[in-house]
């Protein structure tokens, strides 16, 4: 686990970084409060300024995501939608996911994949699915 | 005073005078910030330490010195140490949404030198950032408390306490009907989902107490 964590006062703003087409925003520490909004807010802009079409959130150095960590992560990922971006999240360690689940959080709105990697395949795959399919709008909600 | 500080006392007093002896406890309780109510980990060591500065002060002979020392080691490390091994204590404060992330970090070092699992250390860990975000969402300071439970199996018991504004619609929020802005329906919902044992309390202008436990299973 990531006992050396850096305390979130350390840490100005979570860096998003461009990476092709899409926007990827990698969390390596603990999580406050204040930074996640920010990250909302930080990635709406991105979004808004980059004409990014995927953006990936990669969790793997989260140690712990509570209710508001997820829930903020989530609507993140319906805000980036409305504006035409698929979110795929990234990363989440086994124990977070575990008690994700036994919190009884519903992240079903924000697609998922084990590593980086995975996830800019998977945005690749929903955006080629998206471009056969003639309306070009997810159905998946 | 409590059993184990009169204990301190007797055995001081077999070395010294009553006035020393109960001059180098009292000194050395304060210098060492130890409270032995609430015996913490390491409190044992600090307070030998400041007890030695007091023995060598008052007891001249060098080899007195050492006797005396060498039998307040022994029962501070069965009295005090042997306390906190059956139930440590802490309270930390609450004030700012830092904090959150600070009183959820010392759960899970608790959780860790009790060498509880690393599943159960980010369950404990959660719960506590889920009721520290309440506090400071709702009462906007307060305290949590963390105690280990040396029952069978073992466990720790959190309890978050505020004097805010209490959570009205109570029944409502648990039902899981209740969505606020922020989510602390949630939260509580979701704290309990992970808790073995939950319980509440709460009054309109009074507060809110939560007490949960866990059990390694």
């Amino acid at each position: 686990m990531h006992s050396g964590e850096l305390h979130p006062q350390d840490v100005g703003r979570i860096p998003i970084i461009r990476l092709a087409d899409n926007l990827v925003v990698s969390i390596q520490f603990s999580l406050s409060d204040r930074l996640v909004a920010q990250l909302k807010d930080d990635v709406t802009h991105a979004i808004d300024s980059s004409g990014a079409l995927g953006l990936v959130i990669d969790v793997s150095g989260v140690d712990l995501m509570d209710s508001y960590i997820s829930r903020t992560i989530r609507d993140i990922a319906l805000v980036a939608r409305l504006m035409g971006v698929l979110t795929v999240i990234c990363g989440v360690s086994p124990l977070v996911a575990i008690t994700l689940v036994e919190m009884g959080v519903d992240l079903k709105v924000v697609r998922s994949a084990l590593n980086l990697d995975a996830a800019l395949e998977l945005l690749q795959d929903l955006r080629r699915e998206a471009a056969t399919r003639s309306t070009g709008q997810d159905t998946s909600a | 005073m409590t059993q184990p500080e009169s204990v301190l006392l007797d055995v001081l007093g077999r070395h010294l005078s009553a006035v020393s002896a109960r001059s180098v406890l009292t000194m050395g309780l304060a210098r060492a910030h130890v409270d032995m109510q609430r015996p913490q980990p390491g409190d044992g060591r600090r307070l030998l330490h400041q007890i030695e500065r007091g023995v060598r002060l008052y007891l001249a002979d060098r080899e007195a010195q050492d006797r005396c020392l060498r039998n307040v080691a022994h029962l501070l490390e069965s009295h005090v140490e042997g306390q906190v091994e059956q139930q440590s204590r802490v309270s930390l404060p609450v004030n700012t949404e830092w904090d959150i992330v600070t009183v959820r970090s010392a759960g899970r070092s608790l959780c860790q030198q009790i060498g509880f699992s690393a599943s159960f250390q980010v369950k404990v860990a959660t719960a506590i950032s889920e009721l520290a975000r309440n506090i400071v969402q709702y009462a906007g300071t307060g305290v949590i408390e963390l105690a280990t439970l040396a029952t069978n199996p073992p466990g720790i018991e959190i309890v978050a306490r505020d004097r805010g504004p209490g959570i009205p619609h109570l029944a409502t929020v648990l039902s899981g009907e209740y969505r606020s802005r922020t989510g602390m329906g949630m939260g509580l919902r979701g704290t309990r989902n992970l808790v073995d044992q939950f319980e509440i309390k709460t009054a309109a202008g009074q507060g809110t107490e939560v007490v949960v436990r866990a059990f390694l299973t």
